[in-house]
């Protein structure tokens, strides 16, 4: 079920009306029956692996939280009797057995994970190493249809189960509820990736239906559908253009096009998020928020503080802090202060941990070698800022720069949206060569374009309308940026009565239909549901 | 405790103010640029005069011009043909014309995709006009029943909803925005298009795509049950093939299989065909720079000379002349000497 | 206590430890400085901050930290 379709649509207003209809404490019971429905409709066999996933990370969950429960039980029971050392010892051992399960259990949907994204990609290196070596590769007939969402939910399942084996929350007893929270239908494919903590907390809750976030959440969805289908889908011919044909385009149009390659990447998934996320509230479900104004980021880091919120949140908690404070970091730091010292031993772990994250972030979006450059050279700012934090700040004095003043955030703002749009763009062209040689275009090409169809060259195949209406939506969520700074945009609109608001809505809902549903089916799906 | 009487009120509110905003822009298109509802009142007016049908698709509907043809060969002709004009939505509104007018000839224009369309790849558009064009409730019910599937309901209203805006906003930039075919007897007016072939890709284009000729039976019984609607009243039929451009006959191949079928099928229905494409004049009435609108279309300019041609040949076929020496005998031998392979020969 | 302080001004002094109740949530210590700071605490009071105590509520103050140091010496 295409997510920008009338079905999908008809689809969420059946599932609320029955949502609303039957007793509260079912309602969690709606969510996974339309969550399996949505999953079926787009095919039945991606659906056994959900199931696999879901069900392995549950009883793996249940069986450690046994253990714990049997261990603090045995404990309790036997506090008077037993020395510390034996208690140590006792707790160790069920520690090992909890962590050899969730090893078992990481092992199965990780390696499943592995399998379905990088088998080909693997199978390439494994090729290109036979062929140095002067073999025949291995032919590659497989077919893997990667399951929907499968980046998704396995981080989202994992996620929970690590949590479990920390201790940081108790395992779900009710398998049900379990395979809702793992299959939620409007995180299934693009995120957010959610922790069970919260998202258990807004799903299995009663929910009433309350007319404000009936209709701030429809607000939001709609914006979500003008974003997707009027920004992202109408700029994208003009990137594809760019992104086929760079090599004989001027410089200036080149750079203009990944400009707005980074529009329409941010319009296409907050656009997503903003489609959920309005018709969770209409549930009466708050999902994490996955944006906030990323392109207002004064700095690489921050930004991805600010993009793909979840999935920073997710390797920052999983694996940043566990590789940046495990034993053999500590180890290395140990061993490098005598020599260079406290600033050394101290941000060198850090940097190791973030190579790690960077590489895996990198991998976790492509399964190529575009990719996993793009990620370490995101990683690269960011370590680079790390280490040169303390001369930055020698720089700034040095220059009198007021970082509290107006135009040096601009600067900073500017400059790191310039710098994020090179880096987004790289793995996005074709292969890293064709990355890289769309940077050397913009370079290296001075020539000023005459006129706007040079600069602009799809502009003739698709139209001046089109056009104006990007530029509309462009202005509109620029606009909308800078009003959210102070509170969310839709609170701005409950000064304005209802009729007014109704109007302005069905006008938007027309202008959709108009300029939104493609004359043919070149355009649409949604950019990030391939992870 | 839930506020379904708000939530409802407002949202069946919402819904019945983009119901409204759609009427009336979906309204608009109705009466707009192709002004199909003044299309139906002409013929209504002019009923019990029309003694000569045009019948079929764009093809025919943008080559010959009704007034000239009325004046050569002294009749009063109408054209029944759009866009995609299916043979059932012919043969509707055939069958609403016989019914009030003294028709004595009937020409069907025949495409080289006539008998190769079906619904599923049909586009949309011919949904668009048929039902503003159709006479009464009843045909427009059945045309719907019998046409429509569901999921063309959607399409076929969004599409109404994008030319109509587009109409709308055309004529709120003050575009010129008529193309009015209720006028001029069913004519649609089309301005010239360059469509010549690039010399640099005159050889690399030559028989790169191929016709589809698997004919459909749908189609073919179809058009024979016309035919034989015809021929039950003692209507002269005429099978036609109107001209289009040297640069699409040069880029596709198949022709001759097309004519060969089209030989065939007039021979078992008995009817008279003539292929205005075969005229050994094209090359010098028609140019591809500028007598088309497009590849497959004579634009005004190519139908203005084109219909006393028209109007000539089946004058001669009619006094029962013969007019085979003015046409080739095959699209391999018209594209010899076409156009384009002179430009060839002379590289 | 003073261990704990001393260790928190060594890493980032420009912040007043007794009133800031939000150095976590608020973005007030940095990632790397979050790190720097477990680590040193590791080592100095010589427990395990395991990830069951790696929350954010553990650190937004000098209170919380205390309250979880000697928590896990506790259950040590």
């Amino acid at each position: 079920m295409s997510i920008t379709s009338f079905t999908f649509v008809l689809f969420v207003f059946a599932v609320l009306t029955v949502y609303y209809l039957i007793p509260r404490k079912w309602q969690w019971t709606v969510l996974l029956a339309a969550s399996c429905v949505f999953y079926l409709s787009g095919g039945k066999k991606s659906f056994l692996f959900v199931l696999i996933t879901a069900t392995s990370v549950f009883l793996a969950a249940m069986w450690m939280q046994k253990l714990t429960d049997t261990r603090k039980a045995w404990i309790k029971e036997h506090k008077k009797e037993i020395s510390k050392e034996e208690k140590k010892a006792y707790k160790k051992k069920i520690q090992r057995q909890r962590k050899w399960i969730m090893i078992a259990a990481l092992v199965l949907n990780f390696g499943l994970l592995c399998v379905f994204k990088y088998f080909h990609f693997a199978l390439a290196q494994v090729n290109a190493v036979i062929s140095a070596a002067g073999g025949t590769g291995i032919t590659d007939t497989f077919k893997l249809i990667v399951p929907l969402g499968i980046s998704f939910y396995t981080f989202q399942a994992t996620g929970y189960l690590v949590d479990v084996y920390w201790e940081n929350i108790k395992a779900e007893k009710s398998y049900p509820r379990f395979l809702l929270f793992v299959s939620f239908f409007p995180q299934m494919t693009q995120g957010p990736i959610s922790d069970f903590e919260q998202l258990s907390g807004e799903l299995f809750a009663e929910h009433d239906l309350l007319y404000d976030n009936y209709s701030r959440g429809f607000q939001r969805m709609l914006w979500g559908f003008m974003k997707k289908l009027l920004l992202a889908d109408l700029i994208q011919p003009y990137v594809t253009d760019v992104f086929a044909n760079y090599s004989q385009y001027t410089g200036l149009t080149v750079l203009l096009g990944a400009f707005m390659y980074s529009v329409q990447i941010y319009a296409d998934f907050s656009g997503y998020m903003d489609i959920m996320c309005g018709m969770c509230e209409m549930f009466g479900i708050h999902l994490a928020e996955n944006f906030e104004r990323p392109y207002f980021s004064k700095s690489v880091a921050e930004y991805w503080r600010r993009w793909h919120i979840t999935l920073g949140a997710w390797f920052k908690r999983y694996i940043y802090y566990p590789a940046a404070m495990s034993n053999w970091s500590r180890k290395i730091a140990w061993a490098s202060r005598d020599r260079f010292g406290k600033f050394f031993s101290d941000t060198l772990p850090a940097t190791i941990a973030l190579v790690i994250v960077w590489f895996c972030t990198g991998l976790w979006h492509g399964a190529s070698w575009a990719y996993i450059a793009w990620g370490l050279v995101n990683g690269f700012f960011i370590i680079l800022s790390l280490w040169l934090e303390k001369l930055y700040i020698i720089w700034k004095k040095a220059l009198h720069i007021n970082e509290s003043k107006w135009a040096w955030r601009a600067f900073q703002t500017i400059r790191t949206f310039i710098l994020v749009t090179f880096i987004k763009v790289l793995p996005e062209v074709g292969s890293l060569s064709d990355g890289w040689g769309l940077w050397m275009r913009i370079f290296t090409e001075h020539s000023i374009p005459h006129g706007i169809h040079e600069l602009l060259p799809a502009l003739a195949e698709n139209g001046n309308k089109n056009f104006c209406i990007i530029l509309a939506m462009i202005l509109l969520q620029f606009i909308f940026s800078l009003l959210q700074r102070k509170k969310p945009v839709r609170d701005y609109f409950t000064g304005i009565p209802v009729p007014v608001r109704v109007t302005v809505m069905a006008c938007c809902v027309i202008v959709l239909i108009v300029f939104g549903i493609p004359a043919s089916a070149t355009r649409g799906g949604f950019m990030y549901a391939q992870f | 405790m839930h506020n379904f009487r708000k939530v409802l009120l407002v949202s069946i509110s919402f819904l019945l103010l983009v119901g409204l905003m759609s009427l009336a822009i979906v309204e608009s298109y109705i009466h707009s640029e192709y002004a199909f509802d003044e299309d139906v009142k002409l013929r209504r007016s002019l009923a019990g005069e029309i003694d000569y049908i045009f019948l079929g698709a764009s093809h025919i509907q943008q080559a010959v011009i009704p007034a000239q043809v009325d004046e050569g060969l002294g009749v009063n002709s109408y054209i029944l043909a759009d866009g995609w004009q299916s043979i059932p939505l012919s043969r509707t509104f055939l069958e609403t014309e016989l019914a009030r007018n003294p028709v004595k000839e009937v020409v069907l224009d025949v495409t080289y995709d006539t008998m190769v369309r079906t619904k599923e790849t049909d586009s949309v558009e011919c949904e668009l006009y048929a039902l503003p064009r159709l006479e009464n409730a009843a045909q427009r019910l059945a045309y719907i029943r019998e046409t429509f599937k569901p999921s063309r309901y959607r399409r076929v209203f969004i599409s109404y909803m994008q030319y109509g805006s587009e109409y709308l906003i055309n004529k709120a930039l003050g575009k010129n925005v008529r193309n009015v075919i209720d006028e001029n007897k069913g004519f649609k007016d089309m301005p010239a298009r360059n469509v010549r072939i690039n010399d640099k890709n005159i050889e690399k284009s030559y028989n790169e795509n191929a016709i589809d000729n698997e004919w459909m039976s749908q189609n073919t019984e179809g058009l024979a049950e016309i035919i034989k609607l015809c021929k039950d009243r003692d209507i002269k039929v005429t099978i036609v093939v109107m001209p289009i451009s040297q640069a699409k006959i040069w880029n596709y191949d198949g022709w001759d299989v097309f004519l060969g079928q089209l030989r065939d099928y007039c021979a078992q229905n008995r009817v008279k065909m003539v292929d205005f494409n075969l005229l050994k004049e094209r090359g010098v009435l028609f140019s591809d720079e500028t007598s088309f609108s497009n590849r497959e279309h004579l634009c005004t300019e190519g139908a203005q000379i084109f219909t006393p041609v028209y109007v000539q040949v089946m004058k001669d076929i009619s006094e029962g002349k013969d007019v085979s020496s003015q046409f080739y005998t095959t699209y391999a031998e018209l594209k010899q000497h076409c156009f384009y392979a002179e430009i060839v020969s002379k590289q | 206590m003073e261990e704990l302080l001393e260790i928190l001004n060594d890493i980032n002094p420009d912040i007043d430890y007794e009133k800031e109740t939000n150095l976590i949530d608020g973005r007030v210590l940095d990632s790397l400085s979050i790190i720097t700071l477990i680590t040193r605490i590791c080592d100095e009071f010589d427990i395990e901050i395991g990830p069951k105590w790696m929350r954010n509520e553990n650190f937004n103050s000098v209170k919380a930290m205390w309250n979880m140091i000697q928590a896990i010496e506790e259950d040590e």
